[in-house]
């Protein structure tokens, strides 16, 4: 028991005396670490953006994107590249373009007959429109309200058509916003459509709801769907792209990064091979010296996960201007368990893969 | 008393189809209490017949009895514990651990013998006091002159009270003063009951030993 405790922390001891050399292997590991996670775990990112961009994937919500101030398609090439700009760190709904309705003070919001179910407009005054009564009905927002003096039972007047205000919404909810019942909408310009939203339930639609603005504004519906096809494809070459560019950066650093890991093992067993004949001289046995250099490599290679363990998160961060890798605390858990059974794992190999170099090399010399 | 004997021990290096016969049938006998000096010029199999007297090495042919006991019959483990407690060594690069200061170089094989802390640091501490060390123990080896880090050597071949200790030309790297300090050590320890093989070629040390013996070719001539 005494020799095996002297083995161990006179192995402990060594790594300290030889610590030029431990820094140097320890830096180098941490390296390779990093580049491996941070080329990997962005490409993974990419792929699933690629994945989300793509319309077809979107199962619960289509919304259909709109160009507001947009009057003629030369704006086109201008809305690719905003959108282009924004597209890094946006998700795929999001992505969808929603540009300034410049200028435009108040839009409106037609739901159809499942509106009941339509939990996201709450009244604060009044009710509810009835969709089924002879008159036209609708819900208001607090600003028009305040801005026109309007209340409960008055009437307003768009596009020509005379509704009775039956609701007010409550602060902070479609302030500037007009909510109709669809029907109602046959009578207006579908040239002031803004969007249309469909909520599926599987394959099938659940509710619709459309948004207009009150003056005239092109309908760009066709002018988005042209858009939006081109867009895809453009975020696909670009994502593809840099795919590819990661893949190939993260092959090209971890190739140098084993190669500078060979050398700096190389390194080390020459190191090592003459302090463990001296070792081995002075009766320290073939296990003995197995241990010994088991132990330390073990340590410095523990040492090196603990450290890109520690580190990665805050240099990915800081590495990651485009801020592509995005990491949630659940994926920093799992990443952390699976780092630190990997990090065991390879020192474990990376051990007894050294040790077993440098033994053989006292072998030899021994012959 | 009989402590080493080798019968035609025979060592050869390299592939089947290049072989170098380093020792060509060597017999030898040494006991206890002997100064035994090797001599033979350089590339004749002095320091390769050492290491097979040490256990470092293993012959390709002839027995070795090593305290009337084969060597073939020990297991590694048995070879390693003889190395560390019956036999010690001195060489002519010192062979100490740089990372290691002095007393920790002395006290490293009473480590491996299983020897408690204390024990090694007071014991080493006596042995580097013998040796005149005493005012250097916490040094470190690139610290110390030539002669001293042999006398560190040949304290740290004595830790654990050695029956033998094989030196292998202890004053190689030495000049005239520092090598007669040394040789004046191993004449007191070999009066002190410890045999002694040294291997060197330089004639003037022939005073010192019980025995000389000269190589040539492999062959004890």
């Amino acid at each position: 028991m005494n020799k095996i405790n002297f083995i161990f922390r006179d192995s402990l001891r060594g790594l300290l005396k030889s610590w030029k050399m431990n820094v140097i292997f320890v830096c180098t590991l941490l390296g390779a670490m990093l580049l491996a996670a941070y080329c990997l775990s962005s490409i993974r990112f990419l792929q699933k953006e690629l994945e989300s961009t793509n319309f077809e994937n979107i199962d619960e919500s289509i919304e259909v994107g709109f160009t507001g101030n947009l009057l003629s398609l030369t704006d086109k090439n201008n809305i690719i590249q905003q959108c282009e700009a924004r597209t890094a760190s946006l998700t795929a709904r999001n992505k969808m373009f929603f540009p300034e309705l410049g200028g435009k003070s108040y839009f409106v919001i037609a739901i159809d007959e499942s509106y009941e179910r339509y939990e996201n407009i709450s009244i604060e005054e009044g009710d509810m429109f009835d969709p089924s009564g002879d008159e036209l009905e609708c819900v208001i927002g607090q600003k028009i309200s305040m801005e026109h003096h309007l209340s409960v039972n008055d009437y307003i007047s768009v596009s020509g058509k005379s509704f009775r205000i039956t609701g007010i919404t409550a602060k902070g909810q479609y302030n500037k916003y007009l909510v109709l019942p669809y029907a109602a909408l046959s009578g207006l310009n579908d040239s002031e459509q803004i969007q249309q939203t469909f909520y599926l339930t599987g394959n099938k639609v659940e509710r619709t709801q459309v948004q207009y603005v009150l003056s005239g504004i092109k309908s760009t519906e066709i002018l988005y769907n042209e858009l939006s096809a081109t867009l895809y494809e453009q975020n696909k070459m670009t994502i593809e792209r840099w795919i590819h560019i990661r893949v190939m950066a993260g092959t090209a650093s971890l190739l140098f990064a084993t190669f500078n890991i060979l050398a700096v093992c190389f390194g080390k067993i020459q190191e090592s091979r003459r302090k463990c004949l001296i070792k081995k001289m002075l009766g320290l046995t073939d296990l003995g010296v197995f241990l010994s250099l088991f132990i330390e490599n073990l340590s410095v290679i523990l040492a090196a996960d603990l450290l890109a363990y520690i580190l990665y998160f805050p240099l990915i961060n800081l590495l990651d201007i485009r801020n592509t890798v995005l990491v949630d605390k659940l994926m920093f858990v799992q990443m952390g368990v699976l780092s630190v059974i990997l990090a065991a794992v390879y020192a474990v190999i990376m051990g007894v893969y050294l040790s077993h170099c440098t033994m053989a090399e006292i072998l030899r010399e021994g012959e | 008393m009989e402590l080493i004997r080798l019968q035609s021990v025979v060592k050869e290096y390299g592939s089947k189809t290049a072989r170098t016969k380093v020792l060509d049938k060597v017999d030898l006998t040494v006991c206890s209490g002997e100064f035994i000096c090797l001599f033979g010029k350089s590339g004749c199999g002095k320091t390769t017949l050492l290491n097979i007297l040490g256990l470092i090495d293993r012959s390709t042919e002839g027995e070795y009895y090593f305290k009337g006991k084969s060597v073939k019959e020990l297991s590694s483990g048995e070879i390693a514990g003889k190395r560390n407690q019956e036999i010690g060594f001195i060489y002519q690069s010192f062979h100490l651990l740089d990372d290691y200061n002095v007393i920790d170089n002395v006290s490293l094989p009473m480590g491996y013998a299983g020897i408690k802390r204390k024990r090694r640091i007071e014991y080493a501490e006596k042995l580097l006091r013998d040796v005149g060390m005493g005012e250097r123990m916490k040094f470190y080896p690139r610290q110390l002159s030539g002669g001293e880090k042999q006398r560190v050597a040949i304290a740290r071949a004595l830790s654990n009270r050695p029956d033998i200790i094989l030196a292998d030309e202890p004053t190689g790297s030495l000049d005239e003063k520092n090598g007669t300090i040394v040789m004046q050590i191993l004449r007191e320890l070999n009066e002190a009951g410890i045999t002694i093989i040294m291997v060197t070629h330089d004639q003037s040390l022939k005073e010192y030993a019980s025995r000389v013996i000269h190589i040539s070719d492999g062959k004890i001539i």
